[in-house]
């Protein structure tokens, strides 16, 4: 008994000590939920606070975005007008004016030009058996080559007459 | 005092929590009044608001010439528009945008104060424009993006186009005709917005794609087509006519080369223009044909073995039969002729005689109509005109007489280049094509035309014997001045009386058919000179020149050489009269003494009418001609200032002089930069200015 009741003593000096540890370690956990709960909503924030980021910058980068694409539809715009511009600079009034006030081209004559068949002419010409030349001047052939050759740069040069 | 607060403030308590109550049930009412009686309303309001659909416009169809150069394009351009109620200050904001929308400040100020809710300012509007406008951010003015159409040739080719109004929608021409084709399908962009309007990431989208109209790629070529405009102009201008129209063809395979009327408008600007000039006046508009309808007369005479080349007529110069009179338009007539000659002189009541009594009504009616007279060919265009063919007679009238030289009858400018294309090509009439594919925007096409014959009108060698009549107007007649050295030009001249309200006016309509090379045509060309005021008005004088120039133009752009014929040997001292007949006086006597000729003169005239012995005669050399003229009126003995007409465009010059009993003679295009005589020198009414044109603000070459 006396055991019993050292040992109930002893239970007794055991539990009080074991009764107080209890509530600390309740507060300690309840601090601990606490913690934990502070811990779970700073991290929801914290996640929160991140998604908002995210969709915010998510949002900032697609209004830029759209923005680019704004400025490409207008850079494709432009494209197609200086197009349009080339297309008029081509236009013949265009060109036109521009060759005959800016240029100072000339509309052309319409000039006959008579193609000299030299081969042919030189081979009709010679004799079939060459006669030896006499010796001549240089005047002498100077004058048979204009007699020769007159009429025909006559009729070739630019500006001939029309027929 | 404290038991006295402490109740007070339990008081304000209970009545503030009362208020709030009220307020909360008031605030619950209202918003069950909104859900529940007008929740669907505001749900629309606010779907609209977020998802307001955008209407994405399709690109209209590009129109090409043959070569696949663009004529009619439409790109996204900005225009300029206004909310008059808006402009706090409608004279200043006149003033300010003027100058950068290049428009007048008046007219500019009349559209700002104008009632209505909004007005266009200005359509196509450059990017540069469209910056230095937002840059003012005028209140009440706006900029907006839209399709429009552009024309970047401007007036070429314009009474064929027509043109887009500022809906994109084709109001006349070929837009017009080609509408369903060009527009294509319009599509449609919901996407979710915030309430600034900018489109919200991964918010909600659902576009319908928009399905872009199809490209047309017509027969006309870009480049005669300008050749042809500015030979036009030339040609009105030259001849003081108040229109002028031409059609080009390409008689192989019906193709409408060009077709060109003038004045003319520019397509950009529409709406600066009087709705008269929008018209295609080739294909819509009839005429009397006068002389160039011979060639159908003569050809069906051959064809029905009425006549041949051979056969010889006496020129009665006065044709009193079927109960009235056909006069020679010469006085003293022509004499005894063969067929090829009565062509060559036009000669009236021959071709009288070949249509009421050599062919009949009856034939001859069958005949013009399966040339395509009296009924619409068919052109992919709008508003074609029928022409006017006469019902035939039983017997031989002097309605049938008539039309054998082109009078009492109707024709359309195409019809005629269309049946003198048959001619040429051997018999073969074929159907106007304008419009040779239609292709998508990635080049498949969709639908290829090929050439449409008709029907056989004429045998090939009926054809062939004509065309070396028509060959003969040109070398020894009155159309000496279409000729074109190397291109062996046939055609027929034709000087149209004009008929209004009932009766011939004193102003004529100076013609010209013709194709060249005539022994393979690659061209077909129909000239009109409507109400010549220049005189003599003959066709020969003014219409022929035109297709000339034109055709020796064209047919070295389309590479085809020049092929020189052999003139016949001329024994020695003795000379070929030369064809001088419409040419200037001076140019006639120059070219007469050049073939060692001498010269006397009947009558008076700036333009050579015939010269005697007929041109084509062998004589000896030294031998003294008739040159003979016209019996022009002596213009009255006034002496008249030149006015100075440098700076001025082609049409101002002509006008200007046209005002002081002047004529012109144009050199180059553009503005005109000098000018002989020179301003302020006397000189006799009718007398010729040779103006030089050339671009604005740079000198004559």
């Amino acid at each position: 008994m006396i055991m019993s009741n050292r040992t109930s003593q002893k239970t007794h000096s055991v539990v009080a000590p074991h009764v107080g540890t209890g509530r600390v370690r309740r507060k300690q956990r309840r601090v601990h939920e606490a913690l934990l709960m502070a811990g779970c909503a700073v991290a929801l924030l914290a996640l929160a606070l991140v998604y908002v980021g995210q969709r915010t910058y998510i949002m900032t980068l697609a209004y830029k975005a759209d923005a680019l694409n704004q400025s490409v539809a207008d850079a494709l715009r432009e494209r197609e007008f200086l197009q349009l511009r080339i297309a008029q600079a081509h236009s013949l009034a265009h060109v036109e004016q521009v060759a005959t006030g800016k240029l100072g081209m000339v509309r052309p004559e319409a000039t006959q030009y008579v193609v000299l068949d030299e081969t042919a002419r030189i081979a009709s010409s010679e004799p079939a058996t060459p006669a030896p030349e006499k010796p001549r001047g240089f005047i002498a052939i100077a004058v048979d080559w204009v007699a020769q050759h007159w009429p025909r740069l006559e009729t070739a040069e630019a500006g001939g007459e029309r027929r | 005092m404290n038991r006295f607060s402490k109740l007070a403030v339990q008081r304000r308590i209970a009545a503030l929590f009362v208020a709030v109550s009220v307020l909360t049930l008031l605030l619950l009412l209202r918003l069950a009044y909104l859900q529940l009686w007008h929740g669907d309303r505001f749900l629309d309001m606010a779907l609209a608001q977020r998802f307001s659909p955008v209407p994405l416009l399709p690109d209209r169809g590009t129109i090409y010439d043959r070569n696949m150069v663009p004529l009619a394009t439409s790109i996204s351009a900005e225009a300029v528009y206004a909310v008059p109620v808006e402009v706090e200050d409608p004279v200043r904001t006149a003033h300010e945008l003027a100058p950068l929308l290049d428009v007048d400040a008046d007219w500019l100020l009349s559209r700002l104060e104008q009632n209505v809710r909004t007005v266009w300012l200005r359509l196509k509007v450059d990017p540069e424009t469209a910056r230095a406008v937002r840059a003012r951010a005028l209140p009440g003015i706006y900029i907006t993006e839209r399709p429009q159409r552009f024309y970047p040739h401007g007036k070429l080719a314009a009474n064929v186009l027509g043109f887009a109004g500022i809906d994109n929608q084709g109001l006349e021409g070929l837009e017009a005709y080609y509408e369903n084709v060009l527009k294509g399908t319009e599509g449609m962009l919901v996407r979710e917005r915030d309430a600034t309007g900018r489109s919200i990431p991964d918010g909600l989208e659902r576009r319908i794609e928009p399905t872009d109209g199809l490209d047309i790629v017509l027969t006309v070529d870009h480049v005669i087509q300008y050749i042809v405009e500015r030979e036009l102009e030339r040609g009105v201008l030259e001849s003081q006519a108040e229109m002028g129209i031409f059609v080009a063809v390409d008689p192989k395979t019906g193709d409408i080369l060009a077709m060109a009327t003038y004045p003319s408008f520019d397509p950009n600007h529409f709406s600066d223009y009087p709705p008269e000039l929008w018209k295609n006046r080739a294909v819509t508009d009839q005429f009397e044909p006068g002389s160039t309808f011979k060639v159908i007369t003569g050809s069906v005479a051959l064809e029905v073995g009425a006549a041949t080349l051979a056969s010889t007529y006496v020129d009665p110069v006065r044709l009193e039969r079927w109960g009235g009179v056909v006069n020679c338009w010469r006085a003293g007539g022509h004499g005894e002729q063969t067929f090829v000659e009565a062509l060559e002189n036009s000669c009236n009541p021959v071709f009288a005689v070949m249509s009421a009594d050599e062919i009949g009504p009856a034939r001859f009616y069958e005949y013009i109509r399966a040339f395509g007279f009296g009924g619409r060919l068919g052109i992919d265009f709008p508003g074609e005109g029928t022409g006017l063919v006469p019902r035939p007679t039983p017997n031989p009238s002097l309605q049938w007489a008539n039309v054998g030289f082109g009078q009492g009858i109707a024709v359309t400018p195409l019809q005629m280049a269309m049946a003198v294309a048959a001619i040429a090509n051997g018999g073969t009439l074929y159907k106007p094509r304008l419009v040779k594919e239609i292709r998508t925007k990635d080049g498949d096409i969709v639908e290829a035309r090929a050439p449409e014959i008709i029907r056989q009108v004429l045998s090939r060698q009926t054809a062939q014997e004509f065309i070396s009549a028509m060959r003969s107007v040109v070398a020894n007649g009155s159309g000496t001045r279409a000729d074109v050295p190397g291109y062996r030009v046939a055609g027929k001249t034709g000087t149209a009386q004009i008929p209004e309200h009932g009766r011939y006016i004193d102003l004529n309509m100076a013609t010209f058919v013709g194709f060249a090379p005539a022994d393979d045509p690659a061209i077909v060309g129909v000239v009109m000179l409507y109400k010549v005021h220049a005189q003599p008005s003959w066709g020969g004088t003014w219409a022929a020149p035109v297709f000339g120039r034109v055709v020796e133009e064209a047919l070295e752009y389309m590479g085809i050489p020049r092929r020189y014929e052999t003139p016949e040997p001329v024994p020695k001292e003795k000379v070929v009269i030369p064809n001088i007949r419409n040419l200037p006086a001076e140019e006639a006597e120059e070219r007469l003494a050049a073939a060692g000729l001498k010269v006397a003169h009947e009558g008076y005239g700036s333009y050579a009418l015939d010269v005697i012995p007929v041109p084509g005669t062998v004589v000896d050399k030294g031998t003294t001609v008739l040159l003979v003229f016209h019996e022009e009126e002596l213009p009255e003995p006034t002496i008249v200032t030149v006015p100075d007409v440098t700076g001025l465009s082609m049409r101002d010059a002509a006008f200007a002089l046209q005002e002081k009993g002047l004529r012109i003679r144009i050199q180059g295009t553009g503005v005109a930069t000098s000018q002989f005589p020179a301003p302020g020198e006397r000189t006799p009414s009718g007398s010729v200015v040779e103006v030089q044109f050339s671009s604005p603000g740079t000198s004559a070459p």
